[in-house]
């Protein structure tokens, strides 16, 4: 076997513009294919994650009544623990499952700051910094100033809500709110950070405090409005989704509080499910383009050596033997060239996550607040999406090779070698 | 009989009719009064307002001062409450509370939202004009209510005027020139809240409803009591009582 | 020309790989033609998505209501007058025209209040600029005149309301009265539209005028064209005449409420041009193999036209024309694969709703049903395209092939 390896390879190098071509050929749609998955994935992954991070949570506890009344944002229907015990004590109840990482609570409530000409409306999110930092990218959102701190009277703005008031970070502001008594009542916090996402929610409409503060300041002593939950794998939960509502039948909570997946019920993640898999047809396709030049190659090789296959064959080299070193020498081209491809692609992948040239900012400026997706795509060099398109590019290659290489095989060793 | 009879027979019914013409009031001057007893120059009280919201209970409890139509202040007094103020000044309306580091001014659509989740609008408290200069009486007739003799007035907007309610009915206590009950109505004809007095205490002189209960017909299961527990008419109040620096305070 | 009738007759000698090649680039325009077609649909439904349910191809306004129009103010309307529909009526390609009085309002039914727009409208010139109508899923419009009102069947569900049931508007007359409307409900919406199917009830618009003291008042009217490339166009004459009718009428087309899709569109572009250029590259790179290749394999052949006195140049043309030939035929192949694909989708469409199954909360308006376009500009381009990339391409290795040796070539070095 090994010599036909070395046949095929030696066979390559006669004739080094001719393979040179095809393995340029295959570089290229392996190159193409290594850009377009990592532009696809980032954009896909980064609406997933966004998705979860601000929205959906791996899993998401919710009231009944406030989930079909969210856009009211009432503080009627909080998550106040099993029968009343507190959501401190629903966490730890929680955290003993296994493959529950992490239960990060919220209180998300309607709230107005008065300037000058107007009442200007927005939404608070009471939530316990540490674990916003580690669960969401809010870390690097942070253009100024830190993330608010547990027992402070601090907030964290956007950019734009803070041009919309008119104030900077260093500044106080009063925040007008309504109770979960209804009493209408206003504190005093002090800005000390801003954000900067390029996410509307994030920029425009929400502002953060510490959950502590917001329970305090709404009377909600140990509530929150969402329980976000994050698991160890958010592509796998139904071990962990089974045990938590095992959880809630048991404490007869299952009737009151919803329990929801980060991908159902929520139609637009299931949009970019189907846009996955149209993706991965696009991708086969895309190598099949440069397998075309193989083809070209592979065919003319043969013509050009038929009076070398029919002398093999009359020297007693086998067909099968002929076949495999046809495939071999095919094979050979697309590895290189997928190597090659390979390496091109993630460096060009690299250049454009980098750079940050795809942006897509203006075209956000006017969707609805509820559309999280990062304006500025990067895409991502995976090491999965490489060997991906290098197994494509090398299997591809070989199977196109295989048509002429069986022609060869097939010859007529007479024939061959009268041939010109 | 004599002709002497008859003349005494017809100047005792014409002093009669005379005297009925001229006590009958219009009403206009009924409600005029009313106006009158309800206005207060100036006085200092203390109220408390509960509203009922299906089952639960909230209760707020305040203590203002006002002085005329255009100047008011208020304190609540209760728990929850305590140390939120607000201030009322010609058109405009502030606030203050104790966690606010500073006094805010509530403008716009806010003005529209129920205070403190009662029926009452902010828009509904800074209503300062006279009765009769937004709305249009006529007497409907006579009617009883709750054992005392009342004058049934019927209220039409005057045109163009800024009020909320388009149509008002009121049972007027003859006596006593305080709305015993009070219909209100939308433009459709709907009802939207009705009003009922049920206490009446005469304090330094005049009449004065000390307990009103409010129905809002369009929500089920609503409904907010306000209780007068003291008031000081004619209070010497100085004016720099109302202003923003005693708010801030 | 005797040497582009030569190259001609090359290609159809080395039949096979010339499909080959041409099967490349091919496969190539066709993707391009494709996507292009479903991208120009995409948009075309989302314009369209917004034309007919919300902003129709002109809007008529006072001009400085539109600056409020966000808030739903009740003051700076317009009179419905005649003068002002027969203005409307002469613009080229008026198609309808409609009158609308929007106004914010809370819906109640008995037991809660939710805030929503309401919007007095007369049904039948309704339906004739929007297709609202065509959306009602279940009981019908409502008749002119009467108490009566069509809402979106997730706001109805929200509010525990179905057709049959009766509910109540509260709002505020512009004197800050309240007043009530009791309709009943005789339909329920469900359109491409978030907006619509959440927060819109709809009602007679006379009904609403009375309402609210507003008689004979309108926000604006909206008018649909014949076509839909002309609005802008079209509004801008319109506004002459208005200026002249009441100079504080404006006329705004479309375009200008349709901010963040037209702004998608544009990224859409850049899109295009990308995907264009690497394709192009993968054309670009099987003409060059294929003119290495077959210069390769037709050494003696090159060798022997220079021995007969065929000059370098002219060698290098042969080439060329045969690459431009290639192109040529890549090209309308792939015009002809794409044809195919395209007019499915122009005929069929690809049900969008069902696909993906309804998303409710985009923002933008994108389902329904997605046609493919035909876009005459992207055939052209590609066949342009096509042949010009592969003359480009072919000019190198042309004259790289017809600069060798004429001996070498004969007695070919190894072969």
């Amino acid at each position: 076997m090994s010599y036909l390896i070395d046949l095929a390879t030696k066979n390559l190098f006669r004739n080094k513009l001719r393979s040179f071509i095809s393995i340029l050929a295959i570089a290229l749609s392996v190159a193409l294919v290594v850009f377009v998955k990592g532009l696809v994935g980032a954009f896909i992954d980064n609406m997933y994650s966004l998705h979860i991070q601000y929205q959906a949570g791996d899993i998401k506890i919710i009231d009944q009544e406030y989930q079909k009344k969210e856009r009211l944002l009432s503080l009627n229907y909080p998550v106040d623990g099993f029968n009343g015990g507190g959501i401190k004590a629903m966490e730890g109840e929680l955290k003993r499952i296994k493959g529950i990482k992490r239960v990060i609570p919220r209180i998300k409530f309607g709230a107005a700051i008065s300037t000058e000409d107007e009442m200007i409306r927005m939404m608070g999110w009471g939530v316990e910094a540490s674990k916003e930092l580690e669960f969401t990218n809010i870390k690097d959102k942070l253009v100024e100033g830190r993330m608010v701190r547990r027992g402070q009277r601090e907030v964290v703005m956007g950019a734009d809500l803070l041009k919309k008031i008119g104030l900077k970070v260093g500044d106080k502001t009063t925040i007008l709110y309504q109770t979960s008594f209804a009493s209408f009542k206003g504190s005093t916090f002090k800005i000390v950070g801003k954000i900067k996402s390029g996410l509307k929610l994030l920029d425009e409409e929400l502002f953060y405090l510490p959950l502590d503060q917001a329970q305090k300041i709404l009377e909600m002593p140990d509530m929150a409005t969402d329980l976000l939950l994050e698991t160890d794998n958010y592509r796998d939960l139904e071990g962990v989704l089974a045990k938590v509502e095992q959880l809630f039948k048991d404490k007869s909570a299952d009737q009151r509080y919803s329990i929801i997946p980060w991908d159902k019920g929520y139609s637009m993640i299931g949009m970019l499910k189907v846009g996955e898999k149209i993706y991965n047809g696009i991708y086969i396709f895309l190598v099949i383009l440069g397998a075309f030049v193989v083809i070209n190659t592979m065919i003319m090789i043969v013509k050009e050596r038929t009076k070398e296959v029919g002398m093999m064959t009359a020297l007693g080299v086998k067909s099968k033997e002929i076949l495999s070193m046809f495939i071999i020498e095919g094979i050979i081209m697309g590895m290189v060239g997928s190597f090659l491809g390979v390496i091109v692609g993630a460096l060009i992948t690299k250049l454009t996550a980098i750079t940050g040239i795809i942006d897509y900012s203006k075209a956000m400026k006017g969707v609805s607040g509820n559309i999280l997706m990062n304006p500025i795509i990067r895409p991502e060099v995976d090491l999965s999406n490489l060997l991906y398109a290098f197994i494509l590019g090398v299997v591809v290659t070989a199977i196109t090779a295989i048509i002429p290489a069986r022609k060869a095989a097939k010859l007529d060793p007479t024939e061959a070698l009268r041939s010109n | 009989m004599s002709r002497f009879k008859i003349l005494l027979v017809t100047l005792l019914t014409s002093l009669v009719l005379l005297s009925n013409l001229a006590f009958a009031m219009t009403a206009e001057e009924i409600m005029n009064q009313v106006d009158e007893y309800h206005h207060l120059k100036s006085a200092k009280v203390e109220s408390e307002m509960i509203i009922t919201k299906g089952n639960r209970k909230l209760v707020k409890k305040m203590s203002s001062l006002i002085k005329g139509s255009k100047l008011g202040m208020t304190e609540f007094t209760n728990p929850r409450d305590r140390g939120s103020k607000f201030l009322k000044r010609g058109d405009d309306l502030w606030m203050f509370f104790p966690d606010a580091e500073d006094i805010v001014k509530i403008s716009g659509h806010m003005l529209e939202q129920g205070m403190m989740g009662s029926d009452f609008s902010y828009k509904d408290m800074m209503e300062s004009a006279k009765l009769t200069d937004l709305y249009d009486f006529k007497i409907l007739g006579e009617k009883e209510y709750q054992g005392r003799s009342c004058y049934l007035i019927e209220g039409i907007k005057k045109e163009g005027k800024d009020a909320s309610y388009y149509r008002r009915v009121d049972w007027v206590d003859k006596e006593r020139y305080v709305p015993l009950k009070e219909e209100l109505y939308a433009q459709s004809g709907r009802l939207l809240k009705i009003m009922e007095t049920k206490k009446v205490d005469k304090i330094d002189g005049r009449w004065f409803a000390t307990h009103q209960v409010i129905d809002n017909k369009l929500k089920r299961g609503t409904e907010t009591e306000y209780r007068v527990n003291s008031i000081e008419f004619d209070a010497d109040i100085p004016d720099n009582s109302f202003s923003l620096r005693n708010l801030r305070r | 020309m005797f040497l582009a009738k030569l190259a001609l007759k090359n290609l159809t000698r080395h039949k096979r790989r010339v499909l080959i090649t041409a099967s490349i680039i091919a496969l190539g325009m066709a993707m391009f033609l494709i996507y292009d077609s479903i991208q120009t649909g995409l948009n075309e439904l989302s314009f369209a998505n917004i034309i007919n349910l919300e902003t129709g191809h002109i809007q008529v306004v006072d001009k400085e209501y539109w600056e409020q129009r966000e808030k739903l103010p009740l003051k700076n309307l317009i009179a419905q007058s005649e003068n002002l529909s027969s203005v409307i009526k002469e613009i080229p390609y008026f198609k309808a025209a409609t009158p609308q009085l929007k106004f914010s309002a809370n819906l109640n039914n008995g037991i809660d209040q939710l805030p929503v727009l309401a919007c007095g409208i007369d049904s039948m010139t309704y339906s004739q600029v929007f297709t609202t109508k065509d959306y009602i899923i279940e009981g019908s419009m409502f008749n002119q005149g009467k108490q009566e009102t069509i809402l979106g069947k997730k706001l109805a569900n929200l509010m525990d309301l179905k057709v049959g049931d009766y509910l109540t508007l509260i709002f505020k007359t512009k004197t800050n009265t309240f007043n009530t409307i009791d309709l009943k409900i005789t339909g329920l919406l469900q359109t491409n539209n978030p907006k619509i199917n959440e927060n819109l009830v709809y009602l007679p618009l006379s009904l609403a005028q009375q309402s609210l003291n507003l008689e004979g008042k309108i926000t604006g009217m909206t008018i649909r064209l014949k076509e839909d490339g002309v609005a802008q166009q079209v509004s801008e004459d319109l506004n002459q005449s208005l200026a002249s009718l009441d100079n504080k009428l404006a006329a705004h087309s479309w375009r200008a409420s349709a901010g963040e899709v037209i702004a998608m569109s544009k990224a859409e572009t850049a899109e295009k041009l990308t995907i264009m250029s690497l394709i192009l590259l993968m054309a670009a790179v099987g003409i060059v193999n294929t003119i290495i290749l077959s210069s390769l394999e037709r050494t003696k052949e090159i060798g022997m036209m220079k021995a007969l006195g065929l000059k370098e140049n002219e060698i290098i043309f042969i080439f060329m024309v045969e690459a431009m030939g290639i192109g040529l035929i890549g090209a309308i192949l792939g015009s002809l694969l794409g044809s195919l694909v395209i007019l499915y989708f122009n005929l069929y469409g690809i049900n969008l709703t069902a696909l993906l199954g309804g998303v409710g909360d985009w923002g933008l308006p994108v389902m329904g049903r997605l046609y493919g376009y035909w876009n005459l500009s992207a055939f052209i381009f590609v066949i342009a395209f096509g042949v010009i990339i592969s003359l480009l391409s072919s000019i190198l290795p042309a004259r790289w092939v017809a600069r060798k040796d004429p001996i070498e070539a004969m007695y070919g070095i190894h072969n």
